[in-house]
């Protein structure tokens, strides 16, 4: 490993990323405790290698990309995981009720748990903005295809845990989640 | 561009990320003011993606966490630091001996001259007899080695350095680099001083928090000259004491 970074430049970036950080890692983990852990971790490791961020405009989704790595060591360890199967996560949902419900946060949590990671990540970088499916797609190392089928999967299961639906048919035309992909 | 078409597209108009060309994006845009159903579709599609978005990210941020993430960065850099000073110092005391070996062994000399046991004698004697203090060594330095100016340590920790256990004063040869450094000898106790310059060296983390650190049963110390802010000075000494090598009381404890 090199020098550390210069302590004004890290301290930027904490300043302008930990919170994003923080939350992303509190819906990968679905702890307190271990977001913190794993976002300190986070900002160690970028600390050391601060070097290979070529480019300053791909700061987050490097961080992103840090955290994430150091979650899945952390997982491959804790083989007591319990999560859907990825047969079991759904298609598109109905539409919901309009007005939208609030979002229970315990719920919303719960839900994150039951996906698979391989569906769990796709859909927080998707909700974190600024990722683009080429992003999330890369941080992944997966097919652009594939990012957007677990995608859809994915919002269909949170949709069906969180949100009722509405009591009108689906239109015609409008497509499944698993259609073309 | 038909209703199936625009459907197809839609996950890929998302409002915070143009993941279309622009051309597919006015086509896309163009249906959707013409298409009342596939409209209403895209707004109750993004309304939806928002809503849960914004639930996504509410988590709330623990009071401290950021200043707790300062502090553990901080500590890693000090330990990072104290690491590399370790090794710094060890190869600083073996690197002289070892590269001086081989400069002295390899390097190439034209006309070599014979040997003048007389010069030895009169250079060995001049080395110890004309430097009893650091004002005589900066002088002799000076005539030695002019494009090499030393300014001398004259104190460890508030107690006088004994220039009169100084038994060798030459350039070294550190990383690449040629340093002024001093070997003083107390019995089988030896302190070497080397003189770093910030014109050699990337001096900006030792001199922001210089390090004292132990390795293999030397000490290595890291100390800033008073008089000169380019230069630190490296102690590397046998045991954990600088006590043989100085002179004077020990300053009160503050």
């Amino acid at each position: 490993m090199g020098l550390p970074g210069s302590q004004r430049t890290v301290q930027r970036l904490v300043d302008d990323y930990y919170p994003a950080l923080y939350r992303y890692a509190y819906r990968l983990s679905g702890s307190a405790a271990d977001a913190e852990d794993l976002t300190q971790e986070a900002f160690c490791k970028a600390q050391l290698n601060l070097s290979q961020l070529r480019d300053p405009a791909r700061a987050k989704a490097w961080l992103f990309s840090i955290l994430r790595n150091a979650y899945l060591h952390r997982v491959r360890a804790d083989r007591q995981q319990h999560v859907l199967s990825l047969e079991d996560v759904g298609d598109v949902a109905e539409p919901p009720a309009d007005p939208l419900p609030d979002v229970d946060p315990e719920r919303l949590q719960r839900a994150l748990d039951e996906l698979p990671e391989a569906f769990r990540t796709p859909i927080l970088l998707y909700y974190f903005e600024d990722f683009s499916y080429r992003d999330i797609a890369g941080q992944m190392d997966l097919p652009l295809g594939t990012v957007m089928s677990r995608l859809a999967r994915a919002k269909a299961h949170l949709r069906s845990r969180l949100l009722p639906p509405a009591a009108e048919v689906l239109a015609d035309g409008r497509r499944r989640a698993t259609d073309g992909l | 561009m038909d209703c199936k078409t625009a459907r197809l597209l839609l996950d890929y108009a998302r409002p915070t990320s143009a993941e279309l060309d622009p051309g597919e994006a006015a086509a896309l845009e163009g249906h959707l003011a013409a298409c009342a159903d596939c409209d209403a579709a895209t707004r109750a599609e993004r309304q939806l993606d928002d809503h849960l978005g914004r639930a996504v990210r509410d988590v709330p941020l623990p009071d401290g966490l950021r200043d707790r993430l300062l502090d553990r960065l901080a500590a890693e850099r000090r330990a990072w630091y104290r690491r590399k000073a370790r090794r710094v110092g060890a190869f600083a005391a073996v690197a002289v001996l070892i590269l001086g070996f081989f400069l002295w062994r390899y390097w190439p000399r034209p006309n070599l001259p014979t040997p003048d046991l007389d010069f030895l004698v009169e250079d060995v004697s001049q080395n110890n007899n004309a430097r009893p203090d650091a004002d005589k060594l900066q002088d002799w330095f000076r005539d030695k080695h002019p494009d090499r100016p030393l300014i001398a340590p004259r104190e460890f920790e508030q107690r006088r350095l004994n220039y009169g256990l100084l038994t060798y004063a030459a350039l070294a040869d550190v990383q690449g680099q040629r340093v002024p450094m001093l070997l003083f000898t107390s019995g089988a106790k030896q302190a070497r001083v080397y003189v770093l310059s910030a014109r050699q060296f990337n001096l900006d983390e030792l001199r922001r928090d210089p390090p004292t650190v132990d390795s293999k049963g030397y000490t290595v110390a890291v100390r800033l000259c008073p008089d000169d802010p380019t230069l630190v000075y490296i102690f590397v000494y046998t045991g954990n004491s600088m006590a043989p090598f100085v002179t004077g009381p020990p300053p009160p404890f503050g």
